[in-house]
Formats: structure tokens, C-alpha cells, sequence
């Protein structure tokens, strides 16, 4: 398998890259634009876009309300998941497939279902536009990455090992922290990273959660791209773009360390 | 009453253990099937048997880990039944070694220390001992995954004995080395285990392994011992047809006992075979019963020309089979003759070499004889298959 690959594949892949790199390339290069309008290629470069962004309370508002959406959000999905992967994992119980299939839902359930369905029942609950509100919905979607991701390392841990605990006189408890979690921690990483992505991301469900007081980025990026086009959503969306790049590559060097560590 | 490894006191030994009646059920199959079984302090016990008779789930139940549907086990007397595994206080080693990746080999040996909460200071300490034990003293500080598969197996079994068990569970430890490693291993395991005074429940299914360090084996079968006693019981006076032909090589002429006129296996087919006055009673076997009659190779004898008729005998104390020579192997330090025997069934003979003899041209027509004293009956719990014949067993150990 270690022949060299043909020029033409070279070729056709490296085509495939830049259509799919292009538009987010052409929309960072444009953030740097000294003018008013979008344009490509910008006469001159300036930061002025950036500036505006974090001189703008309305940006900086609703920036601040999605980190605390999607940090609260991680949190609660990552430890629900890593428990409810670790249950699915381990235990044993009756409708197990059902219970699973129900967990993964919401990766499944197009998301303006999820998003009407959440909006009827936390107008009920008076969740509408708040904080809780928001950091709930965000949670349920990042749920079933994290026990997707935390699922995958408890399948290649060696079981043995918990065994192996046990009978050194770790009770159950003791073997999660000392044994089970440092191990399956690349997992539990990744999952985070992408439940904090999902809410970091995520558009539909917060556009129906969201108050006049309560928005997040994606929200405020929408209803503004609608009524005015200026140079600061390309500002923006580079600087979004270049966090979930990092994130996923956090996300995803977790899960081969994970794999490398066997 | 040995001395403790760190040459204090000579302590009674602890560590005795009952399986009494236990029985493990998978829907309707029996893993375990009604075990009994008494291991005295300080002993090697061996579970030995084919894949998948119940020897690794008894270990289980013995460790904690799976719940006996019926039986109960105990150690020094106190019902280890409902006990969770970790508060058992038995050290296990896995066939994977089961090391924990994150720690080093120090760290491995020295947690069950610390899950009995002692000084750190005293961790460090008792680790690195029990490190010096398996010679590996000078590798505390490496990872797992630094470590050769079996300097791995030595760091799970030091991790086994660090917080002083009176009980050892050994799950196919070795089975994952090599051969020259896993030689040298059971020599050392044989070692610390004495040298610890403690009691040991082995689980192999490699016969040579389990001869070489227990003092008593259990052959099982089905989820049942089938048989239990020294190596040498074993060899020389298995009971039963399965444990003939699971330990060692064996030549087995199933059929049916009959008294008058003389003792002998009645076979389906070829003369039948005379066997020694009283042997059907040891097993509890009268006349008309189904038997098989067992004959270890280095037993046989074999010599030029036909004739044997299987009853006669110089002077009534040799039994013999004629047949024809199929095959001559040579093992350096034996030989080996495979002779197809008239009417049917296989002998094998095994010739040491240096023998008077052993090195003459033979056959084709051969005789194969035996002193009767030398055969053992066994009871027929086999599965009738065909005609009966000698059962050949591979030459060497089974290898995972």
C-alpha cells in the first residue's frame, strides 16, 4: 500500500480542496477590506472591520452570551454523555437499542424540528430567551457526540483493565477515576470539543430561543447579514472559522492520541 | 509451614479455598457444572482443559467478578460468596497482563497499596520490593508499553502479590509468550509462589505447563472436573477416556469390559484386549459396562513378524495386537512407530533411543505388545464415534 499515488489523483484532490477551502478563503481576505462593501479583491486591507466588531456592543454582547451558552452547554453534555456512554457501554438492561436510538436522536431529528418542538415547550416553561434555556437545547444536541465520541474509546478499552482493579481492591468509583477516565479522556475531549462547536455553531434552535436580550453570535450574524451587508460578518466569520479550526483539531488529535495509546 | 519472602516468622499458611457445589449457568448451557473443589495453603492448583470448559469461569467466580447461580465459595473458612471483588483480597493476572497504560510499572504494582490506603512513603517501598521480586527493580520508572511482553507479565504478577493475597488467580498468564519466555516464566512463577508460601489457582490449557508447576491438577470438561490429583495420577491412572486422551499421548481401545475368562475391553472390532485383574473396580466399572482400555506409548514394545492374537501371552502377563508399520518418525530422542493394527484401530510406540533395538529396520508386519500391568481401564464417557481405535493426540503441547 505504499505506492506512490498517481498525479492525476494528486490533482483532482487538490481541486477538490480549494473548492471546498475557497469561499471561506475569499470571505477572510475580504474581512481585511478597507471599504464599506464586500469586495474581492479588496483595494486595500485594513483592520477597521475587526475594530468595529469589538466596538460594537451589539457583536460583543452576543459574543459573550455564546461563550457562556456553549462552555455551560459542554459542560452538562459532556458529563451526562460520558455517564449515559458509560450505561450503554457497560451496562446491561432491557431496550437497550431503543434507549440508544432515543440518545442519538437529535443527530438525527432534523434540527427545525428539534428547534419548533423545543421553542413550543420552553414557551410553556417559560425557558424562552433565557440563559437555562439556552445552554438546555445546546446541551441535548452535544449529548449525543460526546457519547458517540466517549462510546468509541470505552469500546477499544481493554475491560480487563477494570477487572484487573477490582480485584487490587478499587472499588467501582475508584476504578472510574483512576482507571476508567484517564483512559477514555482523549474521548471525553473530543466529545467536548464538538459539543462545544455544536453550540458555538449552532443557528436554528437559538433563532427560536433567542430574546431581544438574549442572542447569541450565529443569531445576531443572521438577522444582521439580512438587513445590511458590511465587511464585519466576513471579520467574524474569520475569526469563527479559525476557533473551529482549532477546536477540531484539539478534538481530533484527542481521539488519536486515544488510538495511539492502545 | 515456609518462611514469608521477607524471612519474618514462619506464619501458618492462609489461603485455603472451597468451591463447594458451585454452577454457573448460561441459558441453558452449564459453564460451570457442580465444582467442587478443596485447595489446601500454600498449594498450585491447575485448572486445565480445552477451550471453553469452564476452567476461566470458575476462575471468575473464585475472583468476584461472575455470580455463581447455585454453590458457594469461601477462603479460610469466610463465604466469599456475596463479597464483592474488591474487597476480596485475591490478586489475578490476566493472559493480556491487564496493566494499567497511564501508570508506570512502579505505579501498577503499587496501587492496590494505595487502595488500602497506606502511607505513601510505604507504597514506594512495598512496590519496589515486590519489583526486586520479579527482578525488575531497575524498571519501576517505565510505562507499559516500554516494557517487553514478559517483562509486562512479570510487573501484573508483582502487581498481583504487592498487597500480600492469601490467594493468587492465574489466568492463562504465559499464554501469550513465547515459548523459551513462557519456560522460563513458569519456573519463576513456580518460584515466587513458593517463595511466598501462598496458594495459587491456575488457569491453562497447556498440559506440559500445568505438569510442570502444579501440585495438583483439575482436568475439565464440560464445565466439569472431570478428574483431579497429581501430574502423575493423571498420566498413570487417569479415570475417565477424556482425561487419557487430554494429557499426554495415549493409545485407546474403547469397548466393553468383560470378566470371564479373563479381565479384557471386549472391542467392536479385532481381538480383544486383556486388561489387569480388578482395574474395571478402581473405576467403579463392572462386566458389560462400555470401558476403554489405555496405553501410553513408551509402555508399547514393538518387534518383527505377526501373530499376536491379543489373549495370548508368553506367561499371561503381556498383552499384544499385530498389524502392519504405517509409518517411522524420528524425534531425536525417540521414535516413533504408528502401526495400523489388524481389525482395525492404531497403536503408537514410542522407542527411546539407545533401547536395545531401536534402531532396527521393522515391518511391514509388525507386533505391538505390552505388559497388561501397564494398561489401565478408564470409563467410556465419550461419544461413540465409529470404530475404535487408538486416539492420537498432537505431539506437542496445544498451542493458543
Amino acid at each position: 500500500m505504499n505506492q506512490k499515488p498517481s498525479p492525476l489523483l494528486i490533482v483532482v484532490v487538490v481541486l477538490i480542496g480549494i473548492f471546498l477551502i475557497a469561499p471561506t478563503v475569499v470571505v477572510v481576505i475580504m474581512s481585511f477590506s478597507s471599504l464599506t462593501s464586500l469586495s474581492f479583491p479588496p483595494p486595500d486591507l485594513s483592520l477597521r472591520w475587526y475594530r468595529n466588531f469589538f466596538q460594537s456592543p451589539e457583536w460583543t454582547d452576543a459574543m459573550w452570551t455564546s461563550i457562556r451558552v456553549a462552555l455551560l452547554a459542554t459542560l452538562t453534555a459532556t458529563v451526562l454523555g460520558t455517564l449515559a456512554a458509560l450505561g450503554l457501554m457497560r451496562g446491561r438492561f432491557p431496550f437497550k437499542t431503543a434507549v440508544t436510538a432515543l440518545i442519538l436522536s437529535p443527530m438525527i431529528v432534523p434540527i427545525v424540528i428539534v428547534a419548533i418542538g423545543t421553542y413550543i415547550v420552553f414557551v410553556e416553561w417559560r425557558l424562552q430567551g433565557t440563559l437555562f434555556g439556552f445552554v438546555a437545547a445546546h446541551a441535548i444536541l452535544g449529548f449525543p457526540l460526546v457519547v458517540v465520541n466517549v462510546s468509541a474509546s470505552l469500546q477499544t478499552m481493554d475491560r480487563n483493565l477494570e477487572m484487573a482493579a477490582q480485584s487490587l481492591g478499587a472499588g467501582p468509583i475508584k476504578t472510574f477515576f483512576r482507571i476508567t477516565l484517564p483512559l477514555i479522556m482523549p474521548g471525553v475531549i473530543a466529545g467536548a470539543l464538538f459539543a462545544f462547536i455544536e453550540s458555538w455553531d449552532e443557528v436554528v434552535v437559538s433563532i427560536f430561543l433567542s430574546s431581544p436580550f438574549m442572542r447569541t453570535l450565529p443569531v445576531v450574524m443572521w438577522t444582521v447579514v439580512r438587513s445590511q451587508i458590511d465587511p464585519t460578518i466576513a471579520a467574524l466569520a474569520g475569526m469563527l472559522t479559525t476557533l473551529t479550526i482549532v477546536l477540531l483539531s484539539g478534538a481530533l488529535l484527542a481521539r488519536n492520541l486515544g488510538k495511539r495509546g492502545k | 509451614m515456609a518462611e514469608t519472602a521477607n524471612g519474618e516468622a514462619a506464619t501458618p499458611a492462609k489461603g485455603a479455598l472451597t468451591l463447594d457445589h458451585v454452577t454457573k449457568l448460561y441459558g441453558d448451557l452449564h459453564a460451570v457444572d457442580d465444582v467442587s473443589l478443596d485447595v489446601a495453603p500454600g498449594e498450585f492448583v491447575t485448572l486445565l482443559g480445552p477451550s471453553g470448559s469452564g476452567k476461566t469461569t470458575t476462575l471468575r467466580i473464585i475472583g468476584g467478578f461472575i455470580k455463581p447461580d447455585a454453590g458457594t465459595v469461601s477462603l479460610d473458612g469466610r463465604d466469599l460468596t456475596k463479597v464483592q471483588p474488591y474487597k476480596r483480597d485475591i490478586g489475578m493476572v490476566f493472559q493480556n497482563y491487564a496493566l494499567f497504560p497511564h501508570m508506570t510499572a512502579a505505579e501498577n504494582v503499587g496501587f492496590p497499596l494505595q487502595m488500602r490506603r497506606i502511607p505513601k512513603a510505604e507504597v514506594k517501598k512495598r512496590a519496589l520490593e515486590a519489583l526486586a521480586l520479579v527482578r525488575l527493580e531497575h524498571l519501576g520508572d517505565r510505562y507499559p508499553k516500554q516494557l517487553s511482553g514478559g517483562q509486562q507479565q512479570r510487573v501484573a504478577l508483582a502487581r498481583s502479590f504487592s498487597f500480600d493475597p492469601q490467594l493468587l488467580l492465574m489466568d492463562e498468564p504465559l499464554g501469550a509468550l513465547d515459548r523459551k519466555l513462557r519456560e522460563a516464566l513458569q519456573l519463576e512463577v513456580l518460584r515466587i509462589s513458593r517463595q511466598l508460601n501462598v496458594t495459587v489457582v491456575y488457569v491453562t490449557h497447556d498440559q506440559e505447563e500445568s505438569l510442570v508447576m502444579s501440585d495438583r491438577i483439575a482436568i475439565y470438561n464440560e464445565g466439569r472436573i472431570e478428574q483431579i490429583g497429581s501430574g502423575e495420577d493423571l498420566y498413570e491412572r487417569p479415570t475417565s477416556l477424556f482425561v487419557a486422551d487430554f494429557v499426554g499421548e495415549s493409545n485407546i481401545y474403547p469397548g466393553t469390559l468383560q470378566a470371564e475368562p479373563h479381565p479384557a475391553i471386549v472391542r467392536p472390532a479385532g481381538p480383544p484386549v486383556r486388561v489387569p485383574a480388578g482395574a474395571g473396580a478402581r473405576v467403579a466399572l463392572s462386566a458389560g459396562d462400555r470401558a476403554a482400555v489405555v496405553i501410553r506409548p513408551e509402555r508399547m514394545r514393538i518387534r518383527q513378524g505377526g501373530a499376536g492374537d491379543g489373549r495370548a501371552a508368553e506367561d499371561g502377563s503381556v498383552a499384544s495386537l499385530s498389524g502392519r508399520l504405517r509409518e517411522l518418525i524420528y524425534l531425536g530422542s525417540d521414535r516413533k512407530y504408528v502401526v495400523d493394527l489388524d481389525g482395525g484401530g492404531t497403536a503408537v510406540v514410542r522407542i527411546q533411543a539407545g533401547t536395545e533395538g531401536a534402531g532396527d529396520v521393522l515391518g511391514p508386519e509388525v507386533t505391538v505388545s505390552w505388559a497388561i500391568g501397564d494398561s489401565v481401564v478408564v470409563t467410556d464417557n465419550a461419544p461413540r464415534a465409529g470404530v475404535g481405535g487408538a486416539t492420537l493426540t498432537a505431539e506437542s503441547e496445544p498451542l493458543a
